[in-house]
């Protein structure tokens, strides 16, 4: 029940705000409490399995109202479907489906930042990864499997080799290399290097990275981000055939938070669901507590020497008045931090539509270039793949179909846009699945503005974990830590690590993981 | 999840929604539901009163938490004055008992005020008295006068009295057919087109703080301050009468709360602490809200939304995805003009040894030089005495039946001053200008330990709603890209000037106006108070 005064307050129950949230109470013995807004907990990661007429999540039963609603907790939203979204429910087509909110992207699996930080809290959580990668040309519609080490089909001989030039020259950076290459755009560090100069391979590594950061353009994405993920490549034993798409059997990825739940309820900490917080209580530059509102609408006043604030960069705002920042900062935040977002779908299946095609269902399925010259910010491509067939995702015997393609958040919100992807798509997939109409139980286009935190410009630096202008008061999630790279679920995990550190002095970050997994060095950072 | 349809859904009862939601009951026997996410009604326009240890707001009782809480919800933040009680101690003795204490304390032309006729259409007039007399504190000298009316302000030279004169008899001519055009010019450039004498500029650039609460010429649209000079004349009003307009107990809350009553009558209904989430919005049209409840979400089916919400915060209401990209890039360059103010409680009228009228609006120019880097150049502060303009008057009996801000005897002391939301988001810049007022106050009142009850700082950050840089129109009252989704408040509508309270009645007004095809604007108001007027179309 909820207290007058904890050791710390977490804001928002996030990857990054339970992680942290457990790591304090179960290391240091910190009284915790973490206050969620919304009725179920994980931010982002929102997934629901559906029972009768009914989607569950995190013990809610939710009809199509609770479910459209609960999707804009999660930020995104359903824009077409096939049948209607009411029908689908009232049918109870979504029955014994498990079905991820936008973001479909856990990377590396058990091998993950994430994975291993649920072994370190002592709630481990199985995340089976792809095996396998097929392809589907977009111009010819040919579609195959790409064994392991074989040269890329689709492209030419020169192609390919300055396509593995570049995968090589990625692959052998340092971490200090990777921090030296955070305030360039990867459209600069590609061009310092004439890396970018074939087309075939641009378009490769342009697209490697719209999979790993859910964004497509190369002069708005962070070189250092990108560069991470492709120096540990080797280090992890990652590569598209294995480890680039991971998944997490019923419940889907909502699992990972109720884990860290657990461990963190284990140590005598809670979480408080519908329980927004109204304001951050700051005086003399110092956090003293937060106001919450209560289940029965009443404002609770709680003191916390440490609140760590589990919000994206540009919603803090609507916590903590911007009179406790200084003005350029808050601009900057407000004006210049964009979001990467991912338009995904959700095509429940009777059966493996792959097979005819010779192509491994359990394959990661790559169609790039769909559209070319239309105005998009950067190249749409395609990927796809099926995760009941990874993970216990479907009922016996039936299957999943996942599309997903990265969009800026100016894109996402214009309709026009995302009709065009959805049509394409749609166009496809009829046209190649000629049976679609006895297989196909139902779509569902799960649009997304932020899959991501909201990214920094380029040469800006991340929101550290620790407020140069409060004292007491901590961030955490995918895009805070001046030293974190990467994003998502795996960046939260790595962030949730790197305050914790902060606040207590412990060191789990190099305890906990292997040199790739850990933030770039402090030193060069900025130094390019 | 019960679905229950209406009319019309108002989100936010500000001024602007329930005047709309209250118009739309009465006139057109709209099934209208207003939904406000704070626990009391009126947006920011929220008063306290104090009983005991305790303030209501609203009909609801608060400690010092719940007074802190209100306060952030309003964009405001509560702190008192070194050497006097704390808002613990204030509460602990009850030392509020008995005192009003508002939100934003600009309420123009009182009785004529266009607040004032559309509460008289809607049947439930309130009385808005004024000041009565206007003062001058000389800082430099330490010295207050009384300014008699015609009477050359003792801080002006003759030449720079007769051009200030001459140039506010040109503004009193504007027209209001020349507004548009007015729209967009900054206020700087059209000062500076007239080559005016300096002194007349600085009076003419803090004429225009204290009307738009914001004294920086470079950025106010000039339009929405002549037309303030264009209506003085017909609605007589000037600084010894009519410039500050302020509301018995309970505060200006009575706007609002006399709204609620019109809307009630007329079978309409406000739900407080019941925030809207999230608007549906199907095929570029309204469907409905999702309202979050102490049972969790409900779904409420409409066949019309208003979003009374400023424009930078409708996305929290809205998704973004339902607007044009480029708007919205623009919304988010719209800024706002804060107003950072005081209100001491006094035990008795410090005016009088001084001279000067207590129910006087007092002009305190210059005093901080424009080279310290406020982007206003030289702020001036202004000061009135709530308890005493309002004197015996009653608000409206059915709200409160007592009259009296104060217990008697007792008196308020108010300090004011324009300073842009940015600005007010720097604590050195508040500071700076918190600690000259005390420093003055304790001089200028060298027995104000005796005196004084309580002294509460209240900086506003977003004093009125956002305003768009100067060429840029007012988001319009229809939205041109989701069908039945209306706005209202004192910021929207392309035909609007002014702002505040007043820019929210007329608001309110034109947003019915538009969605029920009717012209309430003539109905309502006179002339002056209309909007912009329409281009003929031949």
């Amino acid at each position: 029940m909820l207290k007058k005064h904890y050791g710390a307050v977490i804001i928002g129950a996030g990857i990054g705000g339970c992680g942290s949230a457990a790591l304090l109470a179960k290391d240091h013995g910190i009284d915790v409490a973490v206050f969620e807004k919304a009725p179920h907990i994980g931010g982002r990661v929102a997934s629901y399995v559906g029972k009768g007429d009914k989607v569950t999540i995190d013990g809610l039963e939710l009809d199509y109202t609770g479910f459209r609603k609960s999707l804009t907790d999660a930020r995104c939203w359903v824009s077409y479907c096939e049948p209607d979204l009411k029908t689908i429910f009232e049918k109870g087509l979504l029955d014994g489906y498990t079905i991820d909110n936008g973001g479909h992207g856990l990377f590396w699996g058990n091998k993950s930042r994430c994975r291993l930080l649920l072994d370190y809290l002592g709630e481990p959580v199985d995340m089976p990864t792809n095996k396998g990668l097929g392809f589907v040309d977009a111009r010819t519609n040919e579609i195959y499997q790409v064994a392991p080490l074989e040269p890329y089909r689709w492209m030419t001989k020169e192609g390919f080799s300055a396509a593995y030039a570049a995968l090589r020259a990625m692959g052998s950076l340092s971490m200090e290399q990777v921090a030296a290459a955070m305030n360039l755009s990867l459209e600069e560090w590609l061009d310092e290097r004439k890396l970018n100069l074939n087309e075939e391979a641009y378009d490769y590594i342009k697209v490697v990275m719209a999979c790993q950061n859910a964004m497509a353009e190369p002069r708005m994405a962070p070189a250092g981000d990108f560069l991470g993920y492709m120096a540990m490549a080797r280090d992890i034993g990652m590569n598209l055939h294995t480890g680039s798409v991971a998944t997490v059997g019923e419940p889907g990825p909502m699992a990972i938070p109720l884990a860290m739940e657990r461990a963190l309820n284990e140590a005598g900490g809670e979480i408080l669901r519908s329980t927004p917080v109204e304001e951050v209580t700051i005086e003399d530059g110092r956090v003293r507590g937060v106001v919450v509102r209560t289940k029965e609408n009443a404002y609770q006043p709680i003191e916390a020497p440490i609140v760590i604030c589990n919000i994206p960069p540009k919603h803090i705002f609507n916590v903590i008045h911007p009179r406790h920042f200084p003005q350029e900062w808050v601009t900057k935040i407000q004006s210049e931090f964009w979001s990467p977002g991912l338009l995904s779908a959700t095509i429940a299946l009777k059966k493996d539509v792959w097979e005819r095609y010779g192509v491994d269902e359990r394959s990661f399925i790559w169609m790039p270039g769909i559209i070319k010259d239309e105005g998009y910010i950067g190249a749409v491509d395609m990927v796809m793949g099926n995760l009941a067939s990874m993970a216990k995702r479907a009922p016996e015997g039936r299957r999943d179909f996942i599309f997903s393609t990265a969009l800026t958040d100016r894109e996402m919100r214009t309709p026009s846009k995302v009709n065009r992807v959805i049509d394409y798509c749609m166009d496809w997939f009829r046209r190649t699945f000629t049976d679609w109409k006895e297989n196909v139980e139902f779509v569902i286009w799960t649009p997304s503005d932020e899959a991501y935190g909201n990214w920094r410009p380029v040469g800006t630096d991340r929101p550290d974990v620790k407020s140069p202008f409060v004292e007491g008061l901590y961030f955490v999630g995918d895009q805070y830590g001046k030293r974190l790279w990467g994003g998502g679920v795996d960046g939260a995990s790595l962030s949730a690590v790197m305050c914790v550190d902060i606040i207590t002095g412990s060191d789990v970050e190099h305890n906990l993981y292997p040199p790739y997994h850990q933030g770039v060095p402090t030193s060069s950072s900025g130094s390019s | 999840m019960a679905s229950k349809n209406y009319d019309v859904i108002v989100i936010g009862s500000g001024v602007g929604g329930m005047g709309s939601a209250a118009l739309l009951a009465k006139d057109f026997n709209q099934k209208v539901l207003v939904l406000e996410k704070s626990p009391f009604i009126g947006g920011r326009t929220l008063s306290f009163v104090g009983k005991g240890d305790k303030m209501t707001v609203d009909g609801q009782e608060v400690d010092v938490n719940g007074f802190k809480q209100f306060w952030e919800m309003n964009s405001t933040w509560a702190f008192t004055a070194p050497e006097t009680p704390t808002l613990e101690e204030i509460f602990a003795k009850g030392l509020f008992d008995g005192y009003t204490m508002d939100s934003g304390h600009g309420l123009f032309w009182g009785n004529k005020s266009r607040a004032r006729c559309l509460l008289d259409y809607l049947g439930v007039p309130v009385d808005i008295p004024v000041n009565t007399g206007f003062a001058i504190v000389d800082y430099f000298k330490n010295k207050a006068y009384q300014v008699g009316k015609g009477e050359r302000y003792p801080w002006m030279s003759d030449e720079g009295f007769t051009a200030t004169m001459n140039q506010l008899r040109d503004m009193a001519t504007t027209e209001l057919a020349a507004l548009p055009r007015l729209m967009k010019v900054s206020l700087q450039d059209w000062l500076e087109e007239r080559d005016m004498h300096p002194e007349a500029y600085d009076y003419i650039k803090n004429l225009a703080g204290s009307q738009t609460a914001n004294n920086v010429p470079a950025i106010t649209p000039a339009g929405d301050f002549l037309g303030y000079q264009a209506i003085a004349r017909d609605i007589k009003m000037n600084l010894v009468s009519g410039s500050v307009g302020t509301i018995s107990q309970p505060g200006i809350t009575a706007i609002p709360l006399a709204m609620e009553e019109c809307l009630n009558a007329n079978g309409g209904e406000v739900r407080r602490s019941c925030p809207v989430e999230h608007t549906i919005i199907e095929r570029e049209r309204v469907k409905g809200v999702i309202v979050r409840t102490k049972r969790g979400f409900e779904t409420i089916l409409a066949d019309k939304i208003i979003c009374n919400v400023p424009p930078k915060m409708i996305h929290s209401v809205i998704h973004p995805r339902h607007f044009d990209q480029e708007w919205i890039g623009t919304i988010q360059r719209f800024w706002n003009p804060g107003l950072l103010s005081a209100m001491i409680g006094l035990k008795r009228n410090v005016w009088e040894e001084k001279g000067i009228e207590e129910r006087s609006f007092i002009y305190m120019p210059g005093c901080i030089r424009k080279e310290e880097g406020f982007e206003g150049g030289a702020m001036d502060v202004v000061m009135w005495n709530m308890v005493s303009s309002a004197g015996d008057s009653i608000a409206r009996p059915s709200i409160c039946g007592k009259p009296r801000r104060a217990q008697e005897g007792k008196r308020d002391f108010c300090f004011s001053m324009p300073l842009l939301g940015y600005e007010m988001r720097n604590p050195e810049k508040v500071k700076r200008l918190t600690e000259f007022c005390e420093t003055w106050f304790k001089r200028f009142f060298p027995s104000w330990r005796e005196d004084v009850e309580f002294w509460i700082w209240t900086p506003c950050d977003r004093a009125y709603g956002d305003w768009r840089p100067v060429g840029t129109e007012r988001p319009d009252v229809v939205s041109p890209w989701v069908e039945n989704l209306y706005f209202v408040g004192d910021q929207y509508g392309k035909r609007l000037w002014g702002g505040g309270v007043d820019g929210a009645s007329l608001c309110a007004a034109l947003t019915v106006d538009a969605m029920m095809g009717t012209n309430l604007e003539e109905a309502i108001f006179p002339p002056y108070h209309r909007g912009i007027p329409r281009r003929r179309s031949w």
